[in-house]
């Protein structure tokens, strides 16, 4: 089967990068119009020689096929900064933005793309074990690129696999690879997932109809979220969730997320695909 | 006899001329009407539904042949195999029996469609029914006037040459 960045990528950017790090490797590309190429391979950052630059033609491109030549068609999520390509793959994209009034209505002239290639990677740490065995509302943090999602992923499936019903509200279909109605990473059997669908809408309506008993949210952004959290949580249903932070300290000075700490029961702190530094029980001691 | 032969064989020629440069207008004027329904198809489909254009042009095809129809598999085919471009696309839409004026503004529609934002594109598909109506009713009125004209003119240039040989 073709592999969904040989198709996405001109063939030229695509050799090159080949060429210095294995698609299962490559965790995010980035393309800014007349800069050199750069990306992460295994989650390092590094960028090509300065002669293999990208051009608009590049941008273009990659955007005609994310949006299989129909730009209008992806306006929406064009909107809220993204563009989702088929495994996941998860295209952020910046350039200048059209208002009318006070209100988006469009983004022109994007010059940069954040292309993030989802992977699926088993973690061995008896502190996730353990906290799978006697799951309760998990809050995991890190600042971005090192690896939330990616232990998010591999506790949904732990969860699901033991037989915990799952609701994954996955808007950006990240974390289930969603493209086209399909998924390309196995989520486990009792495991639902909501694309799509502002996750706001999705706490309210899929809470009631799905019925599950754990909540799985990706990067938790803003207050009306920590309220729908904090809804689901007074259902009874236990929430795992990813926030943008480097500590609980941090998290305490917040006005808007430090009430977080008052739902979850543990923080996982990241520092690394895997690499986790800490297991913080909020009742007890560090795990 | 071999020169009422002869003249038969010229009457033939003369009317298939004729008949030929009637098809010319024809093909124009159809290849310019089916352009401008597959527009309001495109249109009706990215007020309500948003499709990309390969599933609004599958569907188009279902119900549709003809030059153009086979012009927009071509595109859609190009799209879906992610080759298309500006050459391809103008490769596909240079279509003889159109005007340089007509091919060109064909050409320049299906360069810029898929490109634009949601907004941009709707009003420029609105611009291009408006030119499209346009040329559209031109080519029905070439059609009937000066493609009828020329196919009575074979027939009776084809008469003439006959009854002359006769």
């Amino acid at each position: 089967m073709e592999k969904p960045l040989s198709k996405l990528l001109p063939i030229r950017i695509y050799n090159e990068i080949a060429a210095v790090c294995s698609e299962d490797k490559l965790t995010e590309i980035r393309l800014r119009k007349n800069k050199p190429l750069s990306y992460a391979c295994e989650g390092i950052y590094r960028t090509l020689p300065d002669d293999i630059t990208v051009t608009a033609d590049d941008i273009a491109y990659v955007l005609a096929c994310a949006t299989k030549s129909s730009l209008y068609a992806y306006n929406s999520s064009i909107l809220q900064g993204y563009v989702t390509y088929e495994g996941g793959i998860r295209i952020g994209l910046s350039g200048e933005g059209v208002t009318k009034g006070d209100t988006l209505t469009a983004i022109k002239n994007i010059n940069s793309l954040c292309i993030r290639i989802p992977h699926y990677v088993e973690i061995f740490d008896k502190r996730i074990d353990a906290l799978i065995e006697n799951f309760d509302n998990t809050l995991i943090v890190s600042r971005p690129g090192m690896g939330k999602t990616t232990l998010l992923r591999y506790m949904i499936k732990r969860l699901s696999d033991k037989g915990n019903n799952m609701l994954v509200l996955d808007e950006r279909g990240e974390l289930s690879g969603a493209s086209q109605g399909e998924y390309s990473i196995n989520l486990g059997n009792c495991t639902d997932i909501v694309t799509g669908i502002p996750k706001i809408t999705a706490y309210s309506l899929q809470v009631r109809s799905m019925r599950p008993d754990v909540i799985a949210s990706d990067e938790i952004f803003g207050e009306k979220e920590v309220d729908c959290i904090a809804d689901c949580v007074r259902c009874g249903v236990k929430v795992l969730a990813s926030l943008h932070t480097t500590s609980t300290q941090l998290l305490k000075k917040d006005k808007t997320y430090d009430r977080l700490l008052n739902f979850m029961r543990y923080v996982l702190i990241i520092k690394g695909i895997g690499d986790i530094s800490a297991v913080i029980d909020l009742r007890g001691e560090n795990a | 006899m071999l020169d009422l032969v002869f003249g038969g064989v010229l009457c033939f020629i003369s009317t298939y001329v004729g008949i030929t440069v009637k098809q010319y207008y024809d093909k124009r004027y159809y290849y310019l009407r089916d352009f401008r329904e597959f527009a309001i198809a495109l249109e009706d489909n990215l007020t309500y539904a948003k499709d990309n254009i390969s599933t609004v042009a599958d569907k188009y095809l279902q119900n549709n042949k003809g030059g153009f129809a086979k012009c927009l598999e071509e595109y859609s085919d190009e799209i879906k195999h992610s080759t298309k471009n500006d050459e391809t696309t103008d490769g596909i839409f240079n279509v003889k029996y159109l005007k340089k004026g007509e091919r060109n503004f064909i050409k320049d529609f299906f360069r810029t469609l898929g490109t634009l934002d949601y907004e941009s594109q709707l009003s420029r598909i609105k611009l291009t029914l408006k030119e499209s109506e346009h040329l559209s009713e031109k080519a029905l009125k070439d059609s009937k006037t000066t493609g009828v004209m020329f196919s009575k003119l074979g027939l009776l240039i084809g008469i003439a040459l006959m009854i002359i040989l006769a």
